[in-house]
């Protein structure tokens, strides 16, 4: 066991340096992808004058196309992203022709459809589940700096994961041992238990994770093999038909057809995507990108059938083992496969996760902490870090939604006013704390943060019609689940907070190892 | 902190942090694009496969600088296995 | 509803925390099963929760659907463990027994 032993020691002090020097924006990080496994359904929360219904993939796409052939008509390609069981609207967006006025291929804003009537859907700015999606690996930060960061620290955690499962000495001896209001003992334990028990899930979400932005981050390999990085994608994924526009006027065939053939060649596999080109030529063409919701690769494939006549013109190739794990990578990080029951389950464990670091962030003031001394200075850093990333990051997200609900819908600029909202809540917050004692700032910016999450069904209730007791009387699912994620928030928070405030470090004179002010009920709220 | 006293001071741990952070990219990066290209299976397979399996070659080369106590025999593996590889990878050239 | 999963893997989780010994005095309290047979029955609800999880989620996503509601199961079993360890070890039975039931409720 020497060995070993020689290789726990260095390992064990690696994992405490680099989940200290990456924890803060891992935290984050882990806490905005959680709430991103309910994007779209945040997006129809922060809407609620919508309340379209899904329709059949081939009757929204025909709908989709009647309107951009009446609106436009000559642009140069349209985009169609259908909607789902989650996302009940069509998004359409399309790029104009290249010409003297507008040289680059920009494409133009977003518009959203009723997919049973075809009308463009009215409604409030906003950026909606968007807005913690982008924020989880851009970190608000311009291109490309904020994807590189979060590279980092994902490379960080990945360390992290590895060191610790070395230094790690009794993992399976520990697997069920949790004890409570034991100080540095229960930071350790809880910080064991979240990490060990998800392990699974922790490395899973960290590999395909940097897996998502591969191009991005390790491009290398491209290079060393292609003269022309864009062979790869060809190669990879199927030739993109970038046909130039014959410049003979034609009509596109009926749509429904097209979609049908599709799902038969994928055995009854879902469309999520259509792309045509040059759709007022001779030489227009459909691409059908498959939905990847039916398997774990998140790329599904896509077939390309001519615009004018309906024949087949071509079709990605099937992956290989290497594409098919990289695409399975992906979807597994996305997790847009997992029906409710997995969705929730990956919620909650992406919940354990973000306790995970929290704890660990926690565990490293705990150790540190000698009763009676002079705190030094990195010491009282780390402690005011903690409480601006672990207590203020979820009242900024708090915030976010009570903004959604408090702006005027008609406000010009309400979607960058929401996002304010969240980043004053939470810097603000932040900054405010450092006015009051640790211990004092754990308990207020608990109490703030449980009190921004349980005014949100308030809010919602006092400005929409769409209230808890409303939803739950017309059984509208997503509306009564958001209030009740709320308020199980807000409760998890309450009872850190109250936690922080009750459970003293006794005397700490007499102590060796008095626990942080905020004690062991605080992994449970800094999951929520 | 008797690791960091067994591991050189001030400069030499700001020494190795470089060599794990930026020579373990470096060095994972020319590993796994000289592995891609080399591998004998169709290009864009080995393509991948060598994207896939990059990180797995970093953090194994950022921890084990940690792990080692000597300093130049890390910075001769890493720095030394990123200048060969990368050296190759652009003496071969791409695939045709 | 389909948390059969995760009852079994509960329940498997549950027996297994029971062999392991750990919470010594506590481990006593469960009437039912001595700790071998414990560690036997533990093993034996983990492998039908597997069977259970490919059954229900299909052969591309069951060991995926198995590992993630095991953990899940795994922190709740923890966290009732660290405030209630005789009840959290006893639910195992009803756990398992619930697993048919809760299938045909339909959601």
């Amino acid at each position: 066991m020497k060995a070993r032993a020689g290789l726990r020691q260095p390992m064990a002090w690696i994992h405490s340096w680099l989940g200290l020097v990456a924890g803060w924006i891992l935290f984050a990080m882990f806490l905005t992808g959680t709430a991103s496994y309910f994007r779209p359904e945040i997006t129809r929360w922060m809407q609620p004058e919508l309340r379209t219904e899904a329709a059949a993939p081939a009757e929204a796409a025909r709908s989709a196309i009647a309107w951009l052939q009446a609106n436009a008509p000559h642009d140069e390609q349209w985009y169609i992203y259908l909607p789902d069981d989650r996302t009940t609207a069509t998004r359409i967006f399309t790029r104009p022709r290249p010409d003297s006025m507008t040289p680059a291929k920009r494409r133009r804003e977003e518009i959203r459809l009723d997919p049973a009537t075809g009308e463009a859907l009215e409604a409030r700015d906003t950026r909606g589940g968007e807005q913690f999606y982008r924020f989880h690996f851009q970190l608000q930060l311009p291109h490309p700096w904020g994807r590189w960061l979060a590279g980092l620290c994902a490379m960080f955690m990945l360390g992290a994961i590895v060191s610790g499962v070395v230094t790690h000495k009794r993992i399976f001896v520990d697997f069920f041992t949790l004890r409570w209001g034991k100080g540095q003992r229960s930071w350790l334990d809880a910080h064991n238990v979240t990490a060990v028990l998800a392990l699974p899930f922790h490395a899973m979400i960290t590999y395909t994770g940097l897996i998502t932005l591969v191009l991005m981050y390790m491009p290398w390999p491209i290079a060393a093999n292609y003269a022309k990085p864009a062979t790869f994608a060809v190669e990879a994924y199927g030739n993109d038909p970038e046909g130039a526009a014959s410049g003979r006027p034609a009509r596109l065939v009926p749509i429904a057809p097209l979609i049908a053939a599709a799902t038969e060649e994928w055995k009854g596999g879902r469309p999520s995507t259509l792309i045509v080109r040059n759709p007022d030529d001779a030489a227009s063409s459909v691409t059908i990108l498959r939905d990847g919701t039916d398997a774990l690769n998140a790329r599904g494939g896509s077939i390309t059938y001519a615009g004018a006549d309906g024949r087949r013109l071509a079709a990605s190739p099937p992956p290989g083992p290497a594409i098919e794990t990289a695409g399975v990578m992906l979807g597994l990080h996305m997790g847009n496969y997992a029906g409710p029951v997995l969705r929730w389950t990956y919620f909650l464990l992406g919940l354990t996760g973000s306790a995970m670091v929290a704890t660990g962030l926690l565990l490293w003031t705990a150790k540190r902490r000698k009763p009676g001394a002079t705190p030094f200075f990195g010491f009282r850093v780390v402690e005011r870090m903690n409480i601006g990333a672990l207590a203020c990051l979820p009242a900024g997200m708090a915030a976010f939604f009570l903004a959604n609900r408090l702006i005027p819908a008609a406000q010009p600029g309400r979607s960058g006013l929401e996002v304010s909202a969240m980043f004053w809540m939470w810097f603000g917050l932040a900054v405010l704390s450092l006015l009051r004692p640790v211990r004092r700032a754990w308990i207020e910016t608990l109490a703030v943060a449980a009190v921004a999450f349980a005014s949100v069904p308030v809010v919602n209730a006092l400005t929409t019609d769409r209230g808890l007791i409303r939803s739950i009387a017309s059984g509208d699912g997503l509306f009564v689940a958001f209030d009740l994620v709320m308020l199980s928030v807000a409760a998890c928070l309450g009872f850190a907070a109250w936690r922080a405030a009750h459970i003293a470090p006794v005397a700490p004179r007499q102590r060796r190892h008095a626990g942080p002010p905020a004690s062991a009920g605080k992994e449970l709220a800094d999951a929520a | 902190m008797s690791i960091r006293k067994a591991r050189g001071g001030g400069w030499q741990m700001a020494a190795r942090c470089l060599t794990a952070l930026l020579g373990g990219y470096a060095a994972a990066a020319g590993i796994a694009s000289l592995g891609a290209r080399l591998l004998p299976i169709a290009t864009a397979e080995a393509t991948a496969w060598g994207m896939i399996l990059s990180f797995l070659i970093f953090v194994s080369l950022g921890l084990w600088a940690f792990h080692e106590h000597r300093l130049t025999r890390i910075a001769l593996v890493i720095w030394g296995s990123a200048a060969a590889t990368i050296g190759a990878v652009l003496l071969i050239g791409p695939r045709a | 509803m389909p948390l059969e999963t995760l009852l079994l893997g509960y329940a498997a989780l549950a027996n297994l925390a029971r062999a392991s010994g750990r919470p010594q005095r506590v481990a006593d309290a469960i009437p039912l099963l001595r700790p071998v047979h414990a560690k036997i029955a533990g093993i034996a609800l983990a492998l039908l929760s597997l069977v259970a999880s490919f059954w229900r989620f299909g052969a591309y996503q069951g060991l995926v659907a198995w590992l993630g509601l095991t953990s899940l199961a795994g922190v709740a079993l923890v966290l009732l463990l660290s405030r209630w360890p005789v009840a959290a070890l006893r639910l195992w039975l009803p756990a398992m027994a619930l697993a048919v039931p809760i299938d045909l409720v339909g959601f």
